[in-house]
């Protein structure tokens, strides 16, 4: 008996010998790391903004794909600048805006990157060396807050980034959005101002201004300028409250033709498989290894933007647009829902002006589009200054952007030309004219902002629907994506039944 | 301790003293209903410890020590029989089964441990080897597929290495595992190990259907489990060697309906010259991907672009006696040679054998070759046991690759294959990379490659070593008390390469010469598709799967320590008790580089190439403590309690959440034994009632999914600098095991003697705690969070009938029929708090957990409708007569089938046996998308029902005026050819592809002729026999399924009900196997 419980005592000893205290403690993911430097967290976030802003379409996760019926590539569609290639079968959804809620969607892209601009608010917050991480952070929130407004509305805002506590948040309204971004643009605006001597600057992990914090100052504040131009005229009630908002910063400036608000981490194509261009070329030239990119190869001049730039003699019709392969002068855009489009060698294809290689930034806001919307606000005397200089800034400004040759003198023998629209002495509506022209400069790069300020002036006034439109008009929004009718039905169902064709932005027209 | 050693004392006195006065008995034991020798029988002197068993011929020789005066003859489910031997020296007995012992029959149940069927009160079935392997399977699952009710395999193709998922009793968890636990001898191993497993080293296939039977597996329990054996030896005293050698043929028995009678043309303009300017109609394109052009017409057409020296390739426009799709197909085959040794006595057992399996798959240079080695033996001595088994399995399969196409979905073969016109000679394109007019510079199709191109140049190299072994000691040192000690290693590596040539078009070809955006084109100024290379390692199960879902991937080094501890109280009182302790550890390692920047064109390896390789690294670590005890109450012989619990503490979860206790009880009634007037009824000749209870879990989450971790940021590092985000899945700390309680009922009932046996069971379980990576809001911060939440409730039936019709007797004919019919309900009870629907994971987009609905439904779109569901058609305009599509989702049903029969028949005729399995399953519905692939490419039959000419869409309705809907018989489609078929919203519902999955199959077939009769004269040659055997010959499908086999699905994952262009055709299988032995 003795033995048998000696026996049961070795037997119990060897099972458990192997057992330390830390035997079952595996949490730790030795695959990837459970922190990261502010740093690191801030060149991530915003590589991955520059890939929202101009990728023809982004994964959940913001990287690129190289696919069709992104959402900045279809509103280059519907604002007349582009259209489907002749190559391929015609999509019924991109002709007839027969889209669902699976269309053309940015809600996750957006939010999963908004998450790291909140984390790194936080860390910011607790921790005032980090007080610039903190400002770049709420201003990156605000720029890109506006833009989920701008194209689904009411959005979760209060609630937002509370997993795993609040897994349904629910949705605040756009316009107080927007009223709290102005604050927060403001308060972003201040703290860079006072920072301590002692605060950590970005530096070279600051892909966008290199740790320039008055650049982001500048930034913040066209955000702001652009927050309040955008409900002008929608909110006349409001336009005091606005005037008086803007003009208490408009001291700190904007952005003007000496810089623009672009990301470059050192976009490269030494790569196997392309990722590591610039957003835009990748998603419309080639990749790394020389196969054309589908959405280059899928997205095509359309007729109205070739014929609109042609008329007016603009020269940028050769930046924009590529000369038709099969005859190499000749520039040629089909109609947006023609049954028959001509194929690929027959019609133009994105130009040299947009496409300038692997290398090139990633624009978030443009030079151009701040100048515009200074003139904007000039004639609106929410800021002082020459609305006609800085509407001819706006376009000698996309004219150096784009590379014409001599292009400021390009630019001026452009304007001169006494052409509604073109000229600003010729021009009847002066802001038909900025926004006129400033959809000419956001042709390609700032397609969705294009669609934006179309949904919220009505200009320019000509753009065709596509021929085979379930309704004859350009979509006024897409829908919120299937995800939220899936996880956040009960929140979403608030918002009521949305219409492509007539539920529209608080500040739409 | 006196005592035994008294008693050993004893028994080497008994044999020393009957070496003296032994006398050689020898004889042949059979089976009385069919004549055939036995093998395997216990003999046993009379009051002796002196015992053999019958080898391979039921044969026998036994020394007899002279004070006994009979000898004893047991066989598990055959009446024993015990004969008084007198001074016969010869002794033939003919063994009577009998269904009184069906009760007796011994089961191995979790850790291996071997119970009398009467006790348990669960569900199992038992799959013999010869059952198993009766159509010469290469692996374990298709052998039991279709002969255990509850059991369903899931393939995801035909092709040379599918994938496969085994479950039992449908699905309990919505994102975690479902699959059954592999126990190999006492065991588990990983789920991809199996494949690794030659089925003829198989003893028998123990199934644990339910949650109950498995309790003592815990954490692990949830899904039930097959208990694996694998073969000992003989202990006959005579070595026993077997050879088999079985080849088979392998050929598509079902392609998706395809039509032959229209070729080339997608869409193009009138104004480019591809349609006849005065009729509109599509005038031949030679160089499409979609067949949407004219009728065949015998006229010689120009294909594709004229080569540069202006060489032209004239086809003639009709079709070819068998369609260019089908001659693609070849016939693969399967060689395999079994050589199997076997030796021992009453103390010791050898078994060694190896395989060697050679496949082709039924596309050119598909291979898998599986060279296996197994060898595994016990040893006794005095009270000590000690058994091991190892086993080694080298597998080495080559299939195609993706070929250079930008297009992703035309880089799959079938895709490419799925658009060839029915002019096509085939042959013409087998020489890729040199025929004149199929090379990549010159192929005819501006939009697809030469699928030989791909056979050719891309392919894909795997070699996976599976190393699977155990010991198993055990001590005894009394007859109330022993205690065991096991050791196991299960792992493998795996080696994949996969390349890709590069293709360096020529300048002609790059200028596209049709001015229609070819392939060639769309290489930028280099001309060059580039070539490829991959190189993954993975350590783990000797597979390249690696999924947490299905337990496959990961090795395991298990170790168990179990006492067992048995007394008999009160007379009739027998208890055992069984405690013990269970840790193992599952480990993976992975690397991938990948690069497609060649140096040097076709040369394949990592270090020469240009740019930076993409490479990513991973390991995985689990680990797990269980202690467990069972114990068993016995009264008399008719009525067994037991009771389990098991505690498991795991590293995938976080410290306070890791303990986790699991409960079972479970008992067996044996009425014909209890009650005195039932007692050798000769109707009722056996009945059981049962019921077992039980709570196991399943930790279905995979390691690290407790933290938040960081990831990469697209496109970093630039240079030196970094950049990270936060992973979109946030990580829960609180995560708990998934909760499953099952209760089960269920009889087992023999009747004439066990000629007819008939068992029943009822279940219920609820898996609560449903660990859920949901996709949540973005706006939470993430896309994804783990929580536990949900509930889903599986009830079933399952019903097994055997019944011998005609017992063997003297005219020596025997027909044994058997049926098991299951009936599977789910209902999901709850799911995340607000939400009513679960979208799956997995590579099936449409495959849905939905509130009150059964477990997965198919979700996706549908045509608009009126009120009484006809389609609503266009009225007027560009796209008159064709249907929209509605937004939202429509439910169109479970996809996993609620009936399921099976059928198998024995019949003997002299010495030959005629077995057949057939299998149905309805109630569920499958989404075939290689149907709009098939619509997209022109070559559907459905596409020409209308012969390409306008109709009206049947039973469609026009919307009047709101809300009013007139019955459509004015309205054609405006286009009945491409306009309709491809570039309509009817290609975009997946309503046109959607069809009940039900299916009759013809799923084995053998006919065995024992040959031992007319070799019993040789002395070499001891037995042999012969078999013809088929698989998957017959298959039957409601006519709307014209696309593939509904048991397909994409991946392994729970989101089964979906197949695509991806996946290689159904096959049928037939061929020969001999067998000899000597």
């Amino acid at each position: 008996m003795k033995k048998i419980f000696s026996i049961i005592a070795i037997f119990f000893t060897i099972s458990i010998a192997g057992c330390k205290d830390d035997f079952l403690s595996l949490e730790t993911n030795p695959n990837t790391p459970s922190s990261a430097t502010p740093q690191f967290q801030l060149s991530g976030s915003l590589v991955v903004s520059g890939n929202l802003y101009e990728a023809a379409e982004t994964f959940p996760s913001g990287a690129i794909r190289t696919t069709t019926q992104g959402y900045a590539a279809t509103t280059g569609v519907w604002m007349g600048f582009w259209t489907s290639s002749g190559n391929y079968v015609p999509s019924s959804v991109l002709n007839t805006n027969a889209f669902t809620n699976s269309n053309y969607q940015i809600f996750t892209q957006f939010y999963l990157n908004l998450s790291n601009y909140n984390d790194l608010e936080k860390k910011g917050a607790a921790d005032p060396a980090l007080v610039y991480f903190q400002s770049i952070a709420k201003i990156m929130k605000a720029l890109e807050f506006q833009t989920l407004v701008d194209t689904y509305n009411n959005v979760p805002y209060s609630q937002a980034f509370k997993a795993p506590e609040v897994l349904t948040p629910s949705y605040d309204k756009g316009e107080v959005i927007y009223d709290d971004l102005l604050k927060q643009l403001d308060a972003a605006m201040a703290a860079i101002k006072s920072a301590p001597a002692t605060a950590t600057n970005p530096g070279t992990s600051d892909i966008v201004f290199k740790g320039d914090m008055n650049k982001w100052v500048k930034f913040a504040n066209t955000i702001k300028l652009r927050l309040a131009i955008r409900q002008w005229n929608k909110l006349p009630a409001k336009q005091a409250t606005l005037k008086t908002a803007v003009s208490a910063t408009a001291a700190n400036g904007y952005i003007d033709q000496t810089f623009q608000a672009a990301a470059n981490p050192g976009y490269t194509n030494d790569d196997a498989n392309g990722f590591k261009q610039s957003p835009f070329h990748v998603s419309y030239a080639f990749t790394a290894t020389g196969a054309a990119s589908l959405p280059g190869d899928y997205y095509k001049a359309n007729t109205y933007a070739v014929t609109k730039l042609k008329n007016t003699n603009d020269p940028r019709l050769q930046r924009f647009y590529a000369p038709t392969p099969i005859d190499g002068v000749t520039y040629f855009g089909n109609v947006y829902g023609s049954t028959a489009p001509k194929n690929n060698a027959s019609t133009s294809g994105i130009g040299p002006g947009l496409l300038k290689g692997a290398n090139m930034e990633a624009v978030l806001l443009s030079s151009s589009e701040s100048l515009f919307l200074q003139s904007e606000a000039a004639v609106y005397g929410i800021l002082t200054g020459s609305a006609q200089t800085l509407y001819e800034q706006g376009i000698t400004s996309s004219f150096i952007t784009l590379g014409v040759p001599s292009a400021a003198t390009a630019a001026s023998t452009y304007y001169s030309q006494p052409l509604n629209n073109v000229s600003w002495n010729s021009s009847t509506d002066k802001v038909q004219a900025i926004i006129n022209q400033k959809w000419t400069a956001l042709n390609g790069y700032g397609n969705i902002e294009a669609y934006n300020e179309y949904r919220r002036t009505g200009f320019p006034a000509d753009i065709p629907v596509s021929t085979q439109s379930a309704q004859p008009t350009i979509p006024s929004r897409i829908f919120y994506p299937v995800s939220e009718s899936q996880q956040n039905g009960a929140n979403l169902t608030l918002e009521g039944t949305i219409n492509q064709f007539t539920s529209k932005i608080f500040w739409a027209k | 301790m006196k005592k035994l050693l008294q008693s050993l004392f004893l028994l080497l006195f008994i044999a020393f003293h009957a070496i003296a006065q032994e006398r050689a008995v020898t004889g042949t034991v059979t089976d009385k209903t069919d004549g055939l020798p036995l093998p395997g029988v216990s003999v046993k002197a009379n009051g002796t410890q002196i015992g053999t068993q019958t080898d391979a011929n039921g044969k026998f020789s036994l020394r007899v020590p002279a004070g006994s005066n009979g000898l004893t003859f047991t066989y598990i489910g055959y009446r024993t029989q015990v004969l008084t031997i007198g001074s016969n020296n010869v002794v033939n007995v003919a063994l009577d089964s009998d269904s009184q012992q069906l009760g007796e029959i011994v089961v191995t149940g979790a850790l291996g441990i071997k119970r009398q069927a009467r006790e348990l009160g669960y569900s199992t079935t038992t799959i013999g080897a010869k059952e198993l392997t009766q159509a010469n399977v290469t692996n374990i699952a298709n052998g039991l597929t279709g002969k255990v009710s509850g059991l369903q395999v899931n393939t995801i193709n035909n092709g040379i290495d599918p994938q496969l998922r085994i479950t039992l009793r449908g699905a309990r968890s919505i994102n975690g595992n479902n699959s059954a636990l592999i126990v190999l001898d006492g065991v588990p191993i990983p789920g991809g190990a199996l494949n690794a497993i030659n089925p003829n080293d198989i003893e028998d296939v123990n199934v644990l259907k339910g949650s109950s039977a498995a309790a003592l597996y815990g954490s692990e329990a949830s899904n039930g489990a097959l208990i694996i054996t694998t073969k000992k030896g003989t202990a006959s005293g005579k070595p026993i060697i077997k050879y088999g050698n079985s080849f088979q043929v392998n050929k598509v028995s079902y392609f998706p309906d395809i039509q032959t009678k229209f070729g080339p043309y997608g869409g193009e303009t009138v104004a480019d010259g591809f349609r006849d300017p005065n009729t509109g109609a599509p005038l031949f394109t030679g160089f499409e991907n979609q067949l949407y052009g004219p009728a065949y017409n015998g006229a010689q057409y120009e294909l594709g672009a004229p080569l540069q020296n202006g060489e032209k390739n004239i086809i003639t426009y009709s079709p070819r006696d068998k369609s260019p799709i089908q001659a693609f197909f070849e016939t693969g085959m399967t060689e395999q040679n079994d050589l199997s040794y076997q030796s021992g006595d009453v103390d010791n057992a050898f078994y060694l054998s190896a395989q060697h399996v050679y496949a082709s798959g039924v596309i050119q240079d598909d291979r898998n070759i599986r060279s296996a080695i197994r060898a595994s033996g016990t040893k006794k001595y005095g009270m000590f046991r000690a058994d091991y088994s190892v086993g080694y399995t080298n597998n080495n399969v080559s299939t195609y690759g993706v070929n250079y196409s930008t297009n992703a979905t035309t880089q799959i073969l079938f895709a490419n294959l799925f658009q060839m016109p029915a002019f096509i000679n085939i042959d013409d394109l087998k020489d890729a990379n040199n025929s004149k007019f199929y090379n990549p510079n010159d192929y005819y199709s501006a939009y697809n490659v030469n699928p030989y191109w791909q056979i050719l140049n891309s392919r894909i190299n795997r070699k996976g070593d599976t190393f699977l072994g155990n010991i198993n000691l055990n001590l005894k040192p009394a007859s109330w008390f022993d205690v065991t000690y096991k050791l196991s290693q299960n792992f493998g590596t795996n080696l994949y390469k996969a390349t890709r040539r590069e293709v360096q078009f020529s300048a002609y070809a790059a200028s596209d010469p049709l001015g229609v955006s070819n392939i060639p084109s769309r290489y930028g100024a280099a001309r060059k598709a580039t070539g490829f290379v991959q190189d993954y390692t993975q350590y783990g199960d000797g597979t390249t799967n690696l999924n947490f879902n299905t337990n496959q991937g990961l090795s395991r080094l298990q170790q168990d320590v179990f006492l067992k501890f048995n007394r008999t109280f009160f007379k009739d009182f027998k208890t055992d008790l069984l405690i013990g302790n269970t840790i193992w550890q599952s480990k993976a390692r992975t690397q991938n580089d990948q690069s497609s920047n060649l140096l040097i064109p076709d040369f394949y390896n990592i270090n020469a190439i240009a740019g930076v390789p993409t490479v990513s690294q991973q390991e995985f670590l689990i680990r797990q403590i269980g202690v467990f005890g069972a114990l068993n109450i016995g009264y008399k012989d008719f009525a067994f309690l037991q009771v389990t619990g098991r505690n498991d503490w795991d590293s995938r979860l976080s410290k306070s959440k890791r303990s986790v206790f699991y409960p079972s009880i479970s008992g067996s009634f044996v009425f014909t034994n209890a009650i005195p007037g039932l007692k050798d009824n000769k109707i009722l000749s056996y009945g059981k009632l049962r019921a077992a209870v039980s709570q196991v879990g399943q930790v279905t989450i995979s390691p690290y999914s407790i933290n938040d971790v960081f990831t990469s940021s697209p496109g970093f590092p630039y240079g030196g600098l970094g950049g990270l985000a936060l992973s979109t899945v946030d990580n829960n700390p609180l995560l708990e095991p998934e909760i499953i309680d099952e209760i089960e009922v269920g009889t087992e009932l023999g009747f004439l003697e066990g000629r007819i046996t008939a068992g029943a069971s009822h279940y219920q379980q609820n898996s609560r705690n449903q660990t859920l990576s949901v996709v949540t809001s973005a706006s939470t911060g993430f896309n994804n969070a783990v929580v536990n939440a949900g509930e889903i409730k599986n009830t079933g039936w399952e019903f097994d009938l055997t019944g011998d019709i005609l017992p063997r007797s003297n005219d020596k004919i025997g027909l044994r029929l058997g049926g098991a019919l299951g009936l599977y309900d789910s209902e999901v009870l709850s799911l995340i708090p607000g939400s009513t629907q679960f979208q799956l994971s997995g590579a099936a987009g449409g495959i849905y957990a939905v509130v009150g609905q059964p477990f997965p439904v198919l979700q996706g779109s549908d045509f608009s409708r009126d009120p009484q569901g006809r389609v609503i058609v266009n009225a007027s305009g560009t796209t008159a007569g064709y249907p929209t599509v509605a937004s939202g989702l429509k439910n169109y049903g479970r996809t996993t089938p609620k009936y399921v029969l099976g059928l198998n028949l024995s019949s003997t005729y002299k010495f030959m046996t005629l077995s057949a399995v057939a299998e149905y399953k309805s109630g569920h519905v499958i989404y075939n998308a290689i149907g709009s692939t098939l619509a997209f490419g022109g070559i559907s039959s459905k596409t020409v029902e209308a012969d390409r000419e306008r109709f009206i869409y049947p039973n469609s309705v026009i919307q009047t005026s709101p809300g009013v809907f007139v019955e459509n018989t004015t309205v054609p489609v405006v286009d009945g050819n491409y306009g309709f078929w491809q570039a309509s919203q009817y290609n975009s519902a997946i309503n046109p592809y959607v069809n009940s999955a039900a299916f009759w199959k013809l799923r084995e077939v053998n006919l065995t002729f024992n040959l031992n009769q007319f070799v019993n004269k040789s002395r070499i040659v001891k037995g042999a026999s012969f078999s013809l055997t088929g698989r998957n010959l017959l298959m039957f499908r409601p006519i709307d399924n014209k696309f593939s086999d509904p048991e397909f699905s994409l991946d392994i994952s729970n989101a089964v009900g979906q197949t695509n262009a991806n996946q290689t055709p159904p096959t049928r299988l037939f061929g020969a196997n001999i067998q000899v032995t000597f």
